[in-house]
This record gives C-alpha cells, structure tokens and sequence, in this order.
C-alpha cells in the first residue's frame, strides 16, 4: 500500500485515509462514503470509512466454519504475513510505521521494533506450536481430539471473536489478532483511536501476504466505530467471546453490555516494578543500567508492563543512577521519545513541582526524568520516562506495593528472581521476568496471570464407553458403581445389561 | 534573617483592609485599566511576599526556583507556584498561619480520585465571601436584598459543611433570600420547578444557581410545563463547578446556554452565566453578559507552556496558572489542571482588565495507555480495598483512616 495514496495535504490538515476491512474485503471511502474523523495532536486527521449496517449484517452472516482448517495452513498463514512484516523494503510496512508515527505519537523506531517482534514471532513455525503446546499441553489438539483423562479433548474455536483494541502498545493489537487465528476464530477488531493504523496495516499485511481465496482472509475484519453505537452494540451480541484491552472505566463499560454466556477476556491497565541488589556479586553495574534503562523507554511508559519504581538496594545506588541516566540518554537517541501531549507535559511539569516542593531528588533529562522518594509518598506518576527510585532493605518492604494488579517485577541479577517471585507471588504478582525483557516474554508466559488462548476455543470432551478399563477402573467395579448409582435395581442380569454383554434377540423382543 | 520585601504593606496587616476596601468600589478598577493593573501588582507582590516571611515551607520552594530573600525586584511572572495536586498531599504543610487559626478545611469533590484539603483562616474566608457580595451584584446588576429569590441546586451552607463547591454557591444567600433545595442529597426537580414558577408569577426575579448536569436535569423538568412564564429581566441561570463525574453528559458552553435559555423561555442566552471556582482559589471568576470570565483586580492570570513554564501571550492556549492575593492561611499562587487561554482585549460589557477562558480540563495518565496510575485515588479505594489481594497502591492506608 503506497503511502502517499493515503494521506492528502492540505493547508491546514494531514488527513490520513484508511479503508475499513469487512470480511477480508478493503474498503476505501469513495464521494458518497460517510467517514469517521479523528483528530490527534499537530492537526492530523484519520478519515475512515463508517461501519454500516450493511456491514454488520455481512460479518454475521459469514458463517464459514474455519476449525477444520489444518493447524499446517493456519500457521502458514501467518508465516507468511510475519515474513513480509520482516521485509525491509515493504511497502505496507513502511506506511504503517510512518502513519503510526504521525498519528499515535510514538518514534518510527518503537514501530519499527514492534513490527519486528510481531513479524519474527509469526515467521516462525515453532513460536506458534511452542505458545499452543505451553496452553493445552499439545498443539494437536486444536486439530483433532486427543486423549486427556479418561476421554479426548478437541479444542474448537468459539467462532467469531470480537476484539475491542487499544492503542498504547502497537504491539498488543496484534498479537491479540494472532490468538484469535491461530485458534482459528474470526478476527473482528475494533481498532482504538489512539492508534487506528497498526490494527489496520496488520489486516492489510495478513490479506496482502496470503493468496485471495485463502479462507482466513473472509474471518479479518477491522473497523472503527465508537463505544456506544448501536452497530458495535450488534456485533458484540453476535460475537462468540470478547476480547477487551483498555483502561479500567471503558472496561467497566463494556463489561455491562455483553450479553450473558459470551466469554470475556480482559486485558485491563496494571503496573509494574523494578528491583536491583546493587550489591550482590552477580552484579553488573554497566548491564543493569542499560537494561534498565530500555525497560524505562519502551512505550514512553504507557505500557502495563513498563516499570514505574525502582526499589534498589545496597550501597551502590548513587553509582546505578549515574550510569543509568548515561543510558537512558544512549537508549533516548535509538528509541526516541514519541510525540507529548500539552496534557502529558503539564502533568510532567507539576509532578517535577511537586517533587521540588516536597525536597525529593529529581534528575531530568532531556527525555527522562529520575525522582528519588520515600515509596509511601501520594503522588500520581506522570508515566513518560519517569522512574521514581527507593531504597529497600529486605524484600519484604516491596510487599506493600504488590498487589494483583501489578503486572511485572523485573529483577536484576537473575539469580534473585526465584527468591522475588517465591516472596512477591503470593502477594499477586503476575509475572517475574529479567531486568531488560519486559517486552520480551519468554515462551510459556502467562498473561495477566492466565493462559488465555482458552478463552478462544470450546475444549469439546468425547468420554470413553463405560467398558473402557484403567488404572482406577474395571469392568466389575463398573457393574458395582453403576448397579450403586442406579439404585440398586433389582435386575437379574444388571451387570450384563451395562456392559451390554447380555444375550438379546431383538426379532423375539415382547411387544 | 533578613528579608527585603520593599512592600508599601511592609507589617501586611494593611493588606486584607486594602482586599476589603477593593470589594466596596470595584466599579472604579474595572473601569480602568491603569488603576486596575497597578492594584493587582501591588496586591499580588504583597501577598507573595507575605507567603515568603511566612511560610517557610514555602519560601524554601522559592529558594529551590531561584528567589533570594532579597524580593524587592520580583516579577509576577516569577513567582513559584503550587501544582494544585499539592493540596490532595495528606504529609505536605501548606500553611502561612498557626494550625489553630484554621477556621475550616475545604474539601474538594474528588471527582478525579484524591481529595483537595485547603485550610482557609477567618481573614482568608472573609475575602472571599465579601468578594462575592461585591463580584455578584455588579456581574449581574442585581441590588443586594432586591426583588430577588435565590435557589440554590444543593444544600444549605450549613449541610454543605466542608464541601466547597456546594458550599460556595450557598453563599448566595449573602445576598438575597434564598431556598437550597437538595435535601438529604436528593432534590425533587419538580417541587422545585413550581417553586421558582410560583415566584415568577408573583413578581419576583429569580437567580438559580447548581452544577450544569443538575441545571439540565432542572430543564428537563420545567419543559414538561406548557404554562412556563417568561423569563424575568433581571434573573439569572448560573452554572458552577462543571461537569464533575458526568462528563459524559456535558455539552459545550453554547449548547448549554441554548438548552437553558430556551426551557426557561428567556430573550437570550445573557442571563445564563458560569462562574469558575475550584477549591484552591480563594476566588470566584464571575461571567458578564456576553460570557466572558473578567478576572478581578486581586488576581492574576498567567497562561503557561507546560514545556518550560514560560507564560504565554494572549490567546495562546496553555496550562492556566492563578495569582490569588486574597488568601492568608496558604500561598494561592496556584499551577491548576486546567487548559485554556487568556485576553486582554475589549470586552463588549465595558470591563476593564484580563479575561480568562477555559477551554478544558487536563487529561490525566489513566487516558493514555494500559499503565494503572501509581497511587491509586479515593474512589479506587472504595472500589477495591475489601479485595483479597491488598496494597498500598489500594489504599489501605486511606481505608485505614477512614475507619479510624
């Protein structure tokens, strides 16, 4: 997709023009279109063609089941999206990190880097097995029924997934439309505001690098329209499960309206923390700085898993922060901070007021800020590269501040982080990872503390015959159960009658 | 220590009388300019001067941005100011006064989480409730104790206790005699309609006075009446104190003003007024009749780039910064959350001096992204403290309190 056919200048206005995707079909406004308009900072404007009824009706009534499709081809399907996300020179690409940029505000290189991340997980195979394998054990169960317990087990799709997106991590949006595919739902996303480009491209992306009669492509669908139309209020009570991600009121929100017996998957806002033994051996001044320091960049913040204290310990704090805001200086020039709203500064500018006036430490440069503070002082965080530092003793003085709505502890040295989680877990922390790979969870991670690829598919059970023998069952215990849970009837050939071992000649059967 | 303050209120004791004097003839500034730009410098100067003597909390900030103890060449413009989330600080001393001078703690709604407690002594409180008695008759040509009946979309000034908002537009009743019609939190919309009716038919001119949302509600009700009278000349629709936790059913200023004006049956929208307040001002900015918001001659308004807090010029939007000189128990230099802009330039209603508009609250963190805000606010806590899982972050610590 050439980016200069999408954005129009005018005197005052760079007007972006998006199509909108209903089932695998691209839609460009045309002169009789009605557009949705959005308006971000520095007079941009996204025009996107309006969700119709029409439209609506089209993704209800694309009722192609796609579970039979082999876990081979899904897969395929998304190699091949992730492989042309990894071309340097691809056009749709390019436009998405460029248009992304303009309008949700981040550097090009944080959309580069998680168009990437997106793009290296798709492209290979066994990073969609290995997630698969990690939630239900095997990967084939998502293609044929496998044994489990007593029985077998089929992991289905629910069928048509709603995804209601949010903007602040590019990456979340799809990564949330990969769930849905691989378990080979259709994919309906309402795109967010804050970044109506990333969900979009992604589409364009899967569609552009599959061939057209692929029967994934009919399943992607992508949209924007705003919380309360009655449209969005249709699709979520045509949808099979739904996928939220956003702040805890629009959670709220959102939560009312899904009808009863329509899963619901939430992904809402948490926080996180740091923690570094700036004096145990296995310390490395230099690398926890830098690591550190990305933790602190990525996003600008705005992601739930970005740190927002730091509890360190030791005697070599001064030296950990003087190396720090050396790299957070280094990690500013390669991930540059994003476009700030006059709102963000102003937030920015009275916390560092308040700070000053309360006679906390506050270092600032030119696109972080490090303020050293008792950890039981009110103050809000103003997110956008701002690190608020406390001492800590014993582990345990980090407890307080852990709850379940805490998302990450990153620890440094590693070697600490089985004590931090064996301590901070039962407190509620969802996950417990290295300093420096927030971003980067490892195969098998639980998210938000769930294995979530459940939510998308129904496990079917197909139980084994009541002649079926194990270790805790046989056929004379079966006859004795069954003969217990009947009520004791008095049948002369019970047992038989249940094992249907009996001799019956249906032709003489009494009438 | 030494401290050159170089003030024509050198012992500052002259000061609040020279606030007091200003109420009586506020006419005379704000008709001209010259008078009224020469007495908000000296007023303001003054203040800030007095804060800096007395207040060594402080007057320590003041060191930390630069200022001396010699303050004989400060500039308005210099003078530091408190973010206004200081005051949501429980630990954070704010006070120019001995603790027992405080006379009342005002409390904020809290509609954004944590609650704003702003102590005011008596000098400070009576500033402000003569500064209404004078601001309101002049804004709105009403005699003092007129034709006029008041009602009031809240409760009594006594049932308001420490609640500013509520208890602010109660002190209406300074100047006529006036009904509060919420009644253990609730206001019967229709009883009240009928009451303000009966008055009209009778002769009288009415002044009513709420929050927007429980005007509208208040608009809703009186179309249901086919029989409405006209709108009195000399009566007034004022709105204060915004929108609150239903945002989501606010309107912009001109359709509120059509919605009100029409359901009240009035020639024109001019007898619709809004007047900004928050809890951290000691003052009201009244509205004239063409809607715009004339700041009095004891203030000053400074619109800032929130990048370097560099002021801004006219109609250049920014962070709104206050200059209150009519507080004693706390400094009123006042960084607020709202965005908007200021002019200076010839107002139709022939008032002198600056006028300020505000254009929208601040958003805060929780609208930009997934990251949940650090400490979390009243509101969260209520929500949330019984939870199995609890932390600081949950406010335990305010649960706590307020079980104590």
């Amino acid at each position: 997709m050439e980016i200069k056919k999408l954005i129009q200048k005018t005197e005052n206005y760079t007007i972006v023009k998006l199509p909108k995707i209903i089932c695998g079909e691209v839609i460009f406004a045309n002169k009789d279109t009605e557009v949705e308009r959005l308006e971000y900072d520095g007079n941009v404007i996204v025009e996107i063609p309006k969700l119709t009824q029409q439209d609506v009706d089209r993704i209800n009534a694309n009722r192609e089941k796609l579970c039979d499709l082999s876990l081979g081809r899904v897969t395929d399907y998304l190699i091949n999206a992730g492989r042309k996300m990894l071309e340097p020179e691809d056009e749709n690409k390019k436009a998405a990190i460029e248009l992304g940029s303009l309008v949700a505000g981040y550097s090009e290189p944080m959309f580069q880097s998680d168009f990437h991340i997106i793009g290296k997980f798709c492209a290979r195979r066994s990073n969609c097995y290995d997630m698969l394998e990690a939630e239900f054990g095997t990967h084939r169960v998502l293609d044929d029924f496998v044994n489990k317990g007593v029985g077998k087990i089929r992991a289905f799709p629910r069928g048509r997934v709603l995804h209601i997106m949010v903007g602040n991590v590019p990456l979340t949006s799809m990564f949330s439309a990969i769930r849905s595919i691989l378990t080979k739902n259709q994919t309906i996303m309402k795109i967010p505001s804050r970044d109506p480009i990333t969900c979009i491209f992604f589409a364009l992306n899967l569609l552009q690098a599959n061939p057209e009669t692929h029967p994934i492509n009919k399943s992607i669908t992508a949209f924007y329209t705003s919380r309360d139309s009655d449209l969005l209020k249709q699709i979520k009570e045509s949808s099979d499960m739904i996928c939220a991600w956003g702040k805890g009121r629009a959670l709220e929100e959102i939560k009312k309206t899904i009808p009863h017996s329509i899963p619901y998957l939430e992904f809402g806002p948490k926080r996180s923390l740091a923690i570094i033994y700036s004096d145990d051996v296995h310390i490395n001044l230099e690398s926890a700085a830098l690591k550190m320091a990305h933790d602190l960049c990525v996003y600008d913040q705005e992601a739930c898993f970005s740190p927002q204290r730091l509890f360190i310990k030791g005697e070599f704090q001064g030296a950990f922060l003087e190396r720090l805001k050396y790299y957070l200086d280094k990690v500013s020039e390669s991930l540059p901070k994003g476009k700030t709203s006059m709102d963000a500064q102003s937030y920015m500018y009275r916390i560092k007021q308040e700070a000053k006036y309360r006679g906390w430490k506050v270092s600032e440069g030119a696109a972080w800020n490090i303020i050293e503070c008792d950890p039981y002082s009110d103050i809000e965080h103003p997110l956008g590269r701002t690190l608020f530092v406390h001492r800590f003793s014993e582990l345990s003085d980090i407890i307080p501040f852990v709850d379940d709505e805490t998302q990450v502890a990153s620890v440094y040295p590693y070697e600490k982080a089985q004590e931090v989680a064996n301590t901070l877990g039962r407190f509620g922390i969802n996950r417990i990872c290295e300093l420096g790979m927030v971003v980067s969870p490892r195969a098998g991670w639980s998210h938000d503390g769930m294995y979530s690829l459940h939510y998308f598919v129904r496990l079917a059970h197909c139980d084994q015959s009541a002649n079926f023998e194990n270790h805790t069952w046989d056929l004379e215990y079966s006859v004795k159960y069954h003969h217990e849970i009947y009520g004791k009837p008095r049948i002369e050939n019970f047992g038989e009658l249940i094992l249907d071992k009996h001799q019956y000649d249906w032709n003489k059967r009494d009438l | 220590m030494k401290i050159h303050t170089n003030s024509p209120h050198e012992d500052f004791s002259k000061l609040h009388d020279t606030i007091m004097e200003l109420h009586v003839s506020l006419d005379e500034y704000y008709n001209d300019e010259k008078a009224y730009n020469t007495m908000k410098q000296t007023l303001i100067l003054d203040s800030f001067k007095y804060h800096y003597v007395s207040n060594s909390e402080y007057r320590e900030f003041c060191k930390k941005e630069g200022i001396g103890d010699d303050l004989s060449n400060i500039s308005l413009q210099k003078i530091p100011l408190l973010p206004s989330s200081l005051f949501k600080r429980q630990k954070t001393r704010l006070l120019s006064v001995h603790e027992n001078e405080i006379i009342k703690h005002c409390l904020s709604s809290g509609t954004l989480g944590n609650v704003s407690v702003v102590p005011r002594d008596d000098n400070t409180l009576s500033n402000l409730i003569s500064s209404i008695s004078a601001l309101f008759p002049d804004f709105l040509d009403v005699e003092r104790a007129g034709n006029q009946k008041g009602f009031v979309l809240g409760p009594n000034t006594e049932d308001a206790g420490d609640l500013w908002f509520s208890y602010v537009i109660s002190c209406i009743s300074l100047l006529m005699e006036t009904s509060c019609v919420e009644i253990d939190g609730k206001i019967d919309f229709k009883q009240t309609a009928q009451d303000i009716k009966k008055e009209m038919m009778a002769g009288k001119d009415v002044t009513i006075i709420g929050p927007p949302f429980l005007i509208l509600e208040l608009c809703e009700t009186i179309r249901e009446d086919p029989h409405w009278p006209e709108f009195p000349s000399a009566s007034h629709v004022l709105s204060a104190g915004g929108w609150k936790n239903r945002q989501r059913e606010s309107i912009n200023a001109d359709l509120f003003r059509q919605a009100v004006s029409e359901s009240f049956r009035m020639k024109n929208d001019s007898p619709v007024r809004d007047m900004y307040n928050m809890v951290e001002l000691n003052s009201v900015i009244p509205e004239c009749e063409y809607h715009q918001k004339h700041i009095p001659p004891w203030m000053e308004v400074l619109v800032r780039n929130p990048q370097d807090n560099q002021v801004l010029d006219d109609n250049e939007p920014g962070i709104i910064s206050f200059l209150d000189s009519s507080s004693f128990s706390y400094p009123c230099f006042i960084l607020s959350e709202d965005i908007g802009y200021v002019q200076t330039s010839y107002c139709k209603c022939g008032k002198k001096g600056k006028i300020v508009n505000v254009i929208r609250r601040m958003n805060n963190i929780e609208a930009r992204g997934c990251a949940l805000k650090m400490a979390s606010g009243k509101e969260q806590a209520t929500s949330s403290a019984g939870r199995f899982y609890q932390s600081w972050f949950r406010n335990v610590h305010i649960a706590k309190k307020e079980a104590k």
